[in-house]
């Protein structure tokens, strides 16, 4: 597989993290980059530099939007939350994720 | 979110530039707390160690920072805004090349953009912005002579009846009648006489009094006249109380209803406004004034529409009407179309327009010379180019710092040229209006168009890249190491010494100057063709004036030969007064001598057609037929001249008898005419067009 491949399915892998954290409530950069960390158990390490640049993409997507709110040791934060579209879009990602690991599941388990 | 939204998200983070940045920083800095606590808390480090491993997770902060720009694609932005401050500050650390190039530039700038103004407002007219653009003007075209029909009050009047695509339909007709003061002094005026519809297709609203009206046309309504701002002011003092005065146009005394403002002269230049009464004009068809025809499209129409219309009606026309109206065809058209090229061929368009490229070449020039002084400062740069260079910037970073810092100099001269231009239009309309000794057109703009503006910017723009970046490729070319190592040593490749730099800012200057000297010159000497003129005769000595007598009816002018004969006893009236003006002339001291021209030395003569015997020369058969120009002067023109003879005689009194036609012609006549025969005796025939033949006149 070519790098840029590569580089493109991570890109896409950290895009889907972070719909889907910020699925379950809003969050600010850190909490999300923790959150993952915590929900897979320490498996996944988002690479905290290249969270921000991805959630600069996807609030230009229109995918999720955010405001300045208090965190909860009361300083400013800018709080991520998901939109309508950001909902749909995580959806059809999901399904398309599942589909891609059965996919490589079952060629992995070819003999 | 919608996709609104989006784009709304979109340009604030582009945009709203400084808040993206502060939100960025504010972002990374709190992560970075917030993991700081983290690590104090859950790994018991020290503040100032929990810090270092955060922002080592971090990855990078700058590095991530340029991330989040790229993202925005605000990177060349920042470059951009940074390479043109500079720009601006090297125009004040090279004030010498700043002013030698802000000048040629800006002379360049300022031609070419005077001339496409000019050309807008003469090829492209438009009325002014609170005017009805669906104004249109209708024409009689003869087919046949290609030239259109003087005559066509009989169409007008079908027009009116028939047309349903062009409503409000009217007719002028230019007059210049002899405004009389009180005194007694006499003075023409350019004024028309109208229909009273075109005051309604205009927005334009007196300053005092009314404008004229349909119980005004009427043969037994009392005679009025609205007259211009101009004149109520030269002429009537401005008295406010105006309104109801009787002034005398000619010998017929007019009552003032209104006075409309001096940016009103419809249907060009006028000063005065007459009801067209065309009831009194009870014509032949094929008669008739000279009748200019307008009107406002129908709502919903085109003027393919009206065209299409006017077609039928002229078919009909010529069915009805052979004798006249056999090859005369009407023709709708925008009320102010090319006054310099024939509306429906774009070629002459295209060929005026092109004219600009004679300053577009000036530009090139001008730019060429600015490019290599820039080409000089750049070299006396080389060695911080070639570090930089060394430190990663691209070629292409660096051509795009110094086209900036052209652009800055180009974006001065742009506005230096538009102030220029501004000026220059102001002095165009003083020269038109002294050189045609009237005012210009009501629709001409003294005001730079937004058509110029964004001209003038294309204009730095392309500038900029003759002055910036042909040097910049030039200085950047050579090799990285061959530069850096030159400039290690002191020796920069591209060092320009002050002994040519002085040489090239002098080669600058001398070539402003000279450019400048030429344009001075030309329009000198253009003023002078009307001012002073440079004549083989007397022409300090001579004193021109022009006469023209009211009340020529149907149209009748002196100059025509009086073919027309209703115009009979008008002429002889004309003839009788001329006399008198001439004798009383002669009796002033000072005169000696006093003659008469259809047109002077210095005026465009009106070309006629002849037709010379035995002049092969001119055609494959053995009569040719040419045009030349000609002017129809008194007996003793060529004598108060002091034009001799050089062969054959002056005119002499009898030769004013009708039929007895002789002619006097120049020395290029006989040269390119006649290949250098004796003219004298020689016979050749006048054609004048009448009807849809050609009248011969030996």
């Amino acid at each position: 597989m070519p790098p840029r491949a590569t580089t493109d399915a991570l890109r896409g892998s950290l895009d889907l993290l972070v719909l889907k954290t910020l699925s379950l409530e809003s969050m600010h950069g850190w909490g999300i980059s923790q959150r993952v960390q915590q929900i897979s158990e320490g498996v996944l390490e988002v690479n905290q530099g290249s969270l921000y640049p991805a959630l600069q993409r996807l609030e230009k997507s229109g995918l999720i939007t955010s405001d300045w709110g208090t965190s909860e040791n009361n300083r400013q934060a800018r709080f991520y939350r998901l939109t309508a579209t950001g909902r749909r879009a995580l959806k059809t990602e999901v399904d398309e994720w599942h589909r891609f690991s059965l996919g490589l599941e079952a060629v992995l388990r070819a003999t | 979110m919608s996709i609104a939204d989006a784009a709304r998200a979109r340009l604030r983070l582009i945009f709203r530039r400084n808040d993206a940045e502060s939100r960025m920083k504010h972002e990374i800095a709190f992560h970075i707390q917030m993991e700081t606590d983290r690590l104090v808390q859950d790994e018991q480090l020290t503040p100032v160690e929990a810090r270092r491993r955060a922002i080592v997770a971090f990855g990078g902060v700058e590095k991530h920072k340029e991330e989040l720009r790229s993202e925005r694609r605000l990177a060349w932005m920042t470059g951009l805004s940074l390479d043109l401050k500079l720009g601006f500050r090297m125009l004040i650390n090279y004030p010498g090349l700043t002013i030698v190039g802000c000048l040629a530039l800006s002379t360049a700038i300022a031609a070419s953009a005077a001339y496409l103004e000019v050309m807008n407002d003469t090829i492209s007219p438009a009325l002014p912005g609170d005017f009805d653009q669906r104004i249109v003007r209708i024409r009689s075209w003869d087919v046949l002579k290609n030239e259109l029909d003087p005559h066509p009050l009989s169409d007008f009047k079908t027009w009116r009846e028939q047309l349903t695509s062009v409503e409000d339909l009217g007719a002028f007709t230019n007059i210049e009648p002899n405004f009389v003061t009180g005194i007694g002094q006499a003075e023409p005026l350019r004024g028309v006489a109208l229909s009273a519809t075109a005051f309604r297709l205009l927005p334009t609203r007196p300053l005092l009094g009314r404008t004229l009206t349909a119980e005004d046309e009427r043969l037994s309504a009392p005679k009025v006249v609205v007259v211009g701002e101009r004149v109520w002011r030269s002429r009537l003092g401005a008295d406010s109380n105006v309104v109801g005065t009787i002034i005398r146009l000619g010998k017929v005394p007019h009552t003032v209803v209104g006075v409309m403002p001096e940016s009103f002269g419809f249907p060009v230049n006028h000063v005065l406004w007459v009801p067209l009464k065309l009831d009194a004009m009870n014509v032949a068809r094929g008669h008739g004034p000279t009748l200019g025809v307008f009107g406002r499209l129908a709502s919903g129409a085109t003027v393919e529409h009206a065209q299409a219309e006017l077609a039928a009606i002229g078919v009909r026309a010529a069915r009805e009407f052979p004798q006249t109206n056999a090859n005369v065809r009407p023709r709708v058209s925008p009320f102010l179309e090319d006054l310099l090229a024939s509306g429906s061929d774009m070629t002459e368009t295209y060929v005026y327009y092109t004219g600009n490229l004679v300053f577009i070449l000036f530009l090139c020039v001008c730019g060429a010379n600015v490019a290599t002084l820039v080409f000089a400062r750049t070299a006396t740069r080389d060695a911080k180019l070639a570090v930089r260079m060394s430190l990663g910037a691209s070629r292409g970073r660096i051509v795009a710092q110094l086209f900036c810092e052209a652009l800055a100099l180009t974006s001065v001269s742009a506005v230096i040229g538009l102030v220029a231009t501004a000026v220059l239009l102001k002095r165009v309309r003083i020269a038109l209006e002294h050189a045609v000794g009237e005012q210009v057109p009501f629709w001409w703009n003294d005001n730079l168009s937004s058509r110029t503006l964004l001209y003038v910017v294309a204009l730095a723009l392309f500038g900029a890249i003759v002055v910036g970046v042909i040097p910049a490729l030039k200085a950047t070319g050579q090799h990285i190491g061959a530069r850096l190592k030159g400039a290690a040593s002191g020796n920069a490749s591209l060092r320009f010494g002050k002994l040519w730099t002085g040489v090239l800012v002098s080669q600058v200057a001398l070539t402003v100057l000279f450019l400048m000297a030429v344009a001075l010159v030309g329009f000198s000497m253009q003023s002078g063709r009307f001012v002073r003129g440079t004549f083989s005769f007397g022409s300090t000595e001579l004193l021109t004036f022009s006469s023209q007598m009211d009340g020529a009816p149907d149209g009748a002018s002196p100059a025509d030969g009086g073919s027309n004969g209703g115009a009979h006893r008008f002429l002889e009236q004309y003839h009788t007064t001329s006399t008198l003006l001439s004798e009383r002339l002669l009796s002033q001291p000072g005169i000696v001598s006093v003659t008469y021209a259809s047109a002077l030395p210095s005026e465009d003569q009106a070309f006629v057609a002849i037709e010379v015997d035995g002049m092969s020369r001119f055609s494959t058969g053995d009569t040719a037929r040419i045009r030349v120009q000609s002017a129809k002067v008194g007996t003793s023109f060529f004598e108060t001249l002091r034009v001799p003879v050089i062969a054959g005689r002056a005119f002499a009194v009898g030769d004013t008898v009708t039929g007895h036609n002789v002619a006097i012609v120049d020395q290029r006549f006989a040269h390119r005419v006649l290949g250098d025969r004796n003219p004298v005796g020689l016979r050749f025939r006048e054609i004048r067009y009448v009807g849809d033949r050609h009248e011969r006149i030996e």
